[in-house]
């Protein structure tokens, strides 16, 4: 294998050009596509194409999400979606993370919470809302307890992932320069279990705001999965797709914020 | 070092291992033992409402019933049957889709705003608009799983081509191979460990396709029970239906990671 070697010896100076260049033809791509299906969802709808009582048109979309805002529906029900994700989240982050660390640390711990965990990890755990509804109710409870149970696995299984990845030699010189328990876990540990968990903080945000969506579509009084089953048993489709792109748009945000954390805070990884 | 000593960690290795094994058992099923007669003490002090909560024994006795009476083997053979049609067709489109991705950058940055998107919204929320298409029962059910299988599998595919090693493939060019050649001499084995690891990921959406879109757009299948009892107020059921789930979860997951394994071990061969 000389060949490749060969071939980078000027590499580098072109490289950050050639960087940017592709970067700028990644997002020129990406544009011109998105421009090109919605023109053609806009025409086949309105040409009679296809029924526009099923796929709406993207204007429609537009028009729908303007009426969301501005009738005040969508800022009655948001908060209380926000809110019960963001509680959910919060608990399955404040306990998941010492918990997932604690596991990944000391290995009885681990054995300990590993089966049980284990089978949260791989039952969709939607599938347990019904239980939680008979327990709580529709209210807010119900949802706060899924989001939360959801979250957990994703951030516990990550931040124990990121323990058991430190440096066993690091940490046998530690040890060997007389670090106590305390000091190797908080000097050595948890620092370089951070990426890893931080990871699993990102993916729990995703899986959390599909799932508290979902449950409050299975039963909820209000929030915008409750405006989704309202919508969609009155087949009124373009607030529907508004609503679902509008979920989908938030993960993605939050879901690249935290990457952006991830990446200017671990730089030196 | 000297070979006694060599032998003896090996032994107390050996030693050693079994015994963690046994903590293994011991500690995790211990404290689902514990949490099960926990629950089944209060149910009999009276301390909970059985009504409510259920009781282990119940469950257990519930899933029993359910075999007895043969709803389960109809419930696992439509659930297994959705999730067998939707996996199969994930697995052809998304990773074709994601092999084509890798190999022309133009798709792979014209499509993957939609991967993402797709990965990102939740799905089921279209369910009233999917029933609309295509009916209620097990054709929504298949879409859903679909949908929710096959980006892993598009994402895998694409990243397995992506880290293939650019010298090989340029030498089987240079060489006046074509195309189809390079796929199955070089891209198929190179990329087929993060295809498999896709599988994986793919297999666990699936499941949770084929159950989610039971409790909402189903006509029959373990999700579509969970439902049905839950809206029968049969707490005992639902539970015994959720254990079922569980422990086709864990079976599943066993499956496909011990595939993912004998891919891993079939490439260090390569």
């Amino acid at each position: 294998m000389r060949t490749p070697k060969r071939k980078d010896a000027g590499a580098p100076l072109t490289t950050s050009r050639a960087g940017s260049q592709e970067s700028a033809v990644k997002v020129l791509t990406g544009c011109i596509s998105i421009v090109v299906v919605l023109v053609a969802w806009q025409v086949s709808a309105s040409s009679g194409l296809v029924d526009a009582s099923y796929t709406s048109s993207p204007l429609e979309i537009v028009k729908a999400a303007a009426e969301l805002v501005t009738s005040g529906e969508l800022a009655q029900n948001l908060p209380t979606t926000l809110f019960e994700f963001s509680i959910g989240y919060a608990l399955a982050v404040v306990i998941g993370v010492p918990l997932g660390m604690l596991m990944g640390w000391r290995l009885r711990v681990r054995q300990v919470f590993e089966p049980l965990l284990y089978a949260l990890y791989v039952t969709p755990s939607l599938a347990l809302f019904p239980i939680f509804v008979l327990v709580w109710g529709i209210g807010t409870t119900s949802k706060i307890a899924i989001v939360f149970v959801d979250v957990l696995a994703t951030v516990v299984i990550n931040a124990m992932a990121g323990v058991q990845e430190t440096d066993a030699r690091t940490l046998r010189m530690a040890h060997a320069f007389g670090a106590g328990q305390m000091a190797q876990f908080w000097k050595i540990i948890a620092p370089s279990a951070m990426p890893t968990t931080v990871a699993g903080l990102r993916l729990g945000v995703g899986r959390g705001v599909i799932t508290v969506i979902v449950a409050e579509l299975y039963g909820g009084v209000v929030g915008l999965g409750v405006m989704i089953s309202a919508y969609g048993s009155s087949f009124n489709v373009p607030p529907l797709i508004v609503l679902a792109l509008l979920a989908g748009l938030f993960g993605l945000i939050v879901g690249s914020l935290l990457r952006r954390i991830e990446r200017s805070v671990f730089r030196w990884e | 070092m000297a070979w006694t000593s060599v032998i003896s960690t090996v032994r107390a290795d050996d030693q050693g291992k079994i015994r963690e094994r046994v903590y293994a058992v011991v500690l995790g099923g211990g404290l689902i033992f514990i949490g099960a007669v926990a629950w089944q003490l209060a149910v009999m002090a009276g301390a909970v409402d059985e009504f409510l909560t259920s009781s282990p024994v119940l469950v257990i006795e519930g899933v029993v019933k359910q075999i007895v009476s043969g709803e389960l083997l109809v419930n696992i053979g439509i659930s297994g049957l959705e999730f067998i049609v939707a996996f199969a067709v994930a697995s052809v489109f998304g990773i074709s889709l994601g092999l084509l991705m890798g190999r022309l950058r133009y798709v792979k940055y014209a499509i993957e705003p939609y991967v993402w998107l797709l990965y990102s919204s939740p799905v089921i929320a279209l369910f009233p608009l999917i029933v609309l298409i295509f009916g209620l029962g097990a054709p929504s059910v298949v879409f859903i799983a679909i949908m929710l299988a096959i980006v892993p599998l598009i994402v895998n595919a694409m990243q397995g081509v992506d880290n293939v090693d650019p010298g090989l493939i340029k030498v089987v060019e240079s060489f006046g191979g074509n195309e189809l050649q390079l796929l199955r001499k070089v891209v198929l084995p190179a990329s087929f460990p993060t295809i498999m690891a896709g599988v994986r990921l793919g297999m666990g959406r699936a499941v949770v396709g084929v159950v989610v879109g039971e409790l909402f757009a189903g006509q029959g299948g373990i999700g579509y029970s969970i439902d049905k009892y839950a809206s029968e107020l049969n707490t005992t059921q639902v539970f015994s239906s959720v254990l079922i789930v569980i422990v086709a979860g864990l079976v599943l997951n066993f499956i496909a990671r011990a595939l993912e394994r004998a891919s891993s071990g079939w490439r260090t061969d390569l």
